[in-house]
């Protein structure tokens, strides 16, 4: 069982009465509300409490790709992924990912991953999303009927770009490209693992069973919700014929680590509500721009009755009983991630111990219980049965980054 | 009466036929045919009407193949040839007002007469168009409709009772705006402004006074780059097809007896 930390960088400093005063915390979140300062304070934070969750033992530490919002102000992961690869030793560095029909060409993806693999000895995850509609179609103006089209034939393009020593020419819908040659190439050969990072459409399960990707399910309201979405995937490489090998699976789940449920709701009670009722308020006309889904899988969910990801105006305790948060004492949440380990059959769990307006101090304290007191037991749990072909192959002897120029400056004259 | 006309490759077009005269082909805007079948039953008392729907709306197919304007005025020209009609009377409104003026210019031998309802096709920094793909059901009602409340803005959103036809007509609607999406995303002027000189038909111009997505501006630059065109406006939203189409109707009909 692999763990990451996963951290989503909200903005944690929006005033609190922002759902009475704006819209949407997405798209057309106003500029004003973003002070620079604060923001220089923010990405310093969360990469300090990433490097710190690498230091204490988590297999992989997580970013991700988000535009014009207000709870993740991370528009390029590389740019993190970048300053964590080098502050960092063995954790793999998941970069849950590029939205691959933003990039023009989207050969600047293969080149960007093939450095950040590179500079990190071949630790890189390779995470394609389509990404969010709010993201894609709203802030950066893709056309969705397209969207999906285009985004395949760009991952087809940077496959290709990785795998072939040669220069090829590229004639694709969305792309042309005379010259091909994606130069520097990545250390893990042919490519480093590819998950891709899925809300629940029907397509994806396919193109993840028919690639041999991992697929992941992204979603903020918990293991108990996501049953059916990760069933679906599970019976996909069941019609396919193929295993149901937990490590082509991952998942996201906010965990909180205390000394007592009561222990757990003073300390991070608080931060979650502040999540789902402050940073969740999506204004309706931007959850779903026409085409992003195709009509079949809107049908599908009509049939199925099926709920949408996003949770807003919920209270501690209810995301208690639905599993959206697991918190409580270290052997409560041990229980409760095995529990949903098995039951998603997942073997990558990207852990969210930073949510909402959590400060500083109180990530650093949940992780560090997280770490020596959750995961160091549940770690062996599909180690009987199962092999992780989706898990970054470092290179051996790496070089690490070094202190001592000034000794190498003087030797060199 | 509807027809289902093949096209080569094989593709389908659906059209609505109605009344006779000289023939009138109809564009209608982004939510579909449906919405505008009160203009269209009352230009048929002197035209016949021709109403296709566009690629991807009802049984019309092949939407994959359309990728921008041009793919869909040669669509439009195949399904003329289709009819074996040789020249027309073409109207459009909104989404279908940008194609018909995109039809216009590029196959401008064919068509005698034009009239443009409130089109997209064109923009303008200082009146920026409201974004119909990002508004909510209720405030697109507020915006489309010179009477929201009124019989035919309550139409617009009026929930079914049974939750199979609720569906239906949900995935309707989607269905109609991933269409118009496709070609109008994410900022509906795609060079239609390179090619409006080319319209040889005279052409009506025609708004609603109380359209509060297509502002005046849009008319007056439409009107810029068509010198003969003629302005006019009607008592309206911007759905003049569904909640005015007698006034609608009057107007187009006055334009196309004038330019006879």
């Amino acid at each position: 069982m692999k763990f990451m930390s996963f951290n989503l960088m909200p903005y944690r400093f929006l005033p609190m009465d922002f759902p009475e005063r704006h819209r949407s915390v997405w798209v057309d979140i106003p500029g004003h509300l973003f002070d620079p300062e604060k923001g220089h304070q923010l990405y310093n934070e969360y990469m300090d409490q990433l490097e710190y969750a690498a230091e204490l033992g988590f297999d992989g530490i997580c970013v991700n790709e988000h535009h014009a919002n207000g709870y993740g102000i991370m528009p390029s992961p590389n740019i993190i992924a970048a300053g964590l690869a080098r502050r960092t030793k063995n954790a793999a560095i998941v970069v849950l990912g590029n939205s691959v029909a933003l990039y023009n060409p989207p050969v600047r993806i293969a080149e960007e991953f093939a450095m950040l693999d590179c500079i990190s000895g071949g630790r890189l995850v390779a995470g394609f999303p389509v990404g969010t509609s709010m993201d894609t179609n709203y802030a950066y103006g893709e056309v969705p009927t397209t969207l999906r089209e285009k985004y395949y034939e760009g991952v087809r393009l940077i496959l290709e770009a990785w795998k072939r020593n040669e220069v090829f020419s590229f004639n694709g819908e969305f792309t042309q490209m005379r010259y091909v040659n994606c130069w520097p190439k990545p250390i893990q050969r042919p490519h480093p693992p590819v998950w891709i990072p899925g809300g629940g459409s029907v397509e994806t399960w396919d193109y993840c069973a028919d690639n041999g990707f991992l697929y992941s399910y992204l979603s903020f309201s918990g293991y108990k919700r996501a049953k059916v979405f990760m069933d679906g995937f599970w019976d996909t490489l069941a019609r396919k014929g193929l295993p149901g090998n937990p490590y082509q699976a991952g998942f996201v789940q906010f965990v909180a680590v205390a000394d007592s449920d009561q222990h757990a709701a003073d300390l991070y009670g608080a931060h979650a509500e502040w999540f789902f009722n402050k940073t969740q308020h999506i204004y309706g006309g931007f959850v779903e721009a026409p085409g992003y889904r195709t009509l079949n899988t809107i049908k599908l969910g009509m049939e199925s009755q099926q709920k949408g990801p996003r949770l807003i105006d919920t209270t501690w305790k209810e995301m208690i009983e639905r599993g959206t948060v697991i918190a409580g004492t270290p052997k409560r949440v041990t229980e409760q991630i095995e529990d949903l380990c098995r039951t998603l059959n997942v073997g990558h769990l990207g852990i969210l111990a930073q949510f909402g307006d959590m400060p500083h101090d109180k990530v650093l304290y949940n992780l560090r219980r997280i770490a020596t007191e959750v995961t160091p037991s549940l770690k062996s749990l599909w180690d009987d049965r199962w092999e992780d072909h989706w898990w970054p192959r470092a290179m051996t002897n790496p070089r690490a980054p070094r202190a001592d120029e000034p000794a190498l400056a003087e030797a060199g004259k | 009466m509807t027809t289902m006309l093949t096209l080569p490759g094989g593709r389908t077009a659906e059209v609505e036929r109605l009344g006779s005269g000289r023939p009138l082909v109809w564009l209608h805007g982004a939510f579909g045919l449906e919405w505008s079948a009160p203009l269209v039953r009352a230009l048929s008392a002197s035209h016949e009407v021709i109403a296709p729907k566009l690629p991807g709306y009802g049984a019309s197919d092949g939407l994959d193949g359309i990728r921008s304007f041009f793919d869909l005025s040669i669509w439009i020209d195949e399904v003329l040839d289709a009819l074996q009609i040789e020249r027309v009377d073409v109207a459009g409104h909104d989404f279908g007002g940008a194609a018909a003026a995109e039809y216009a210019a590029l196959f401008r031998r064919r068509v005698d007469r034009l009239a443009l309802l409130a089109p997209y096709g064109l923009w303008r920094d200082e009146a920026p168009l409201p974004d119909i793909f990002g508004l909510t059901p209720g405030a697109l009602q507020k915006l489309l409709y010179a009477d929201p409340s009124g019989e035919a803005g309550t139409a617009f959103n009026a929930p079914l009772p049974d939750a199979a036809a609720q569906n239906e007509a949900i995935l309707r609607r989607r269905q109609a705006l991933i269409a118009a999406a496709k070609l109008m995303w994410p900022i509906p002027d795609k060079g239609l402004k390179h090619r409006l000189h080319r319209i040889g038909a005279p052409t009506l111009l025609l708004r609603g006074d109380r359209d509060a997505l297509m502002d005046e501006a849009y008319m007056a630059a439409f009107a810029e780059r068509l010198p003969g065109a003629t302005l006019r406006t009607v008592a309206g939203g911007h759905m003049l097809p569904h909640e005015s189409p007698e006034g609608t109707a009057a107007a187009m009909l006055a334009h196309f007896a004038r330019a006879a």
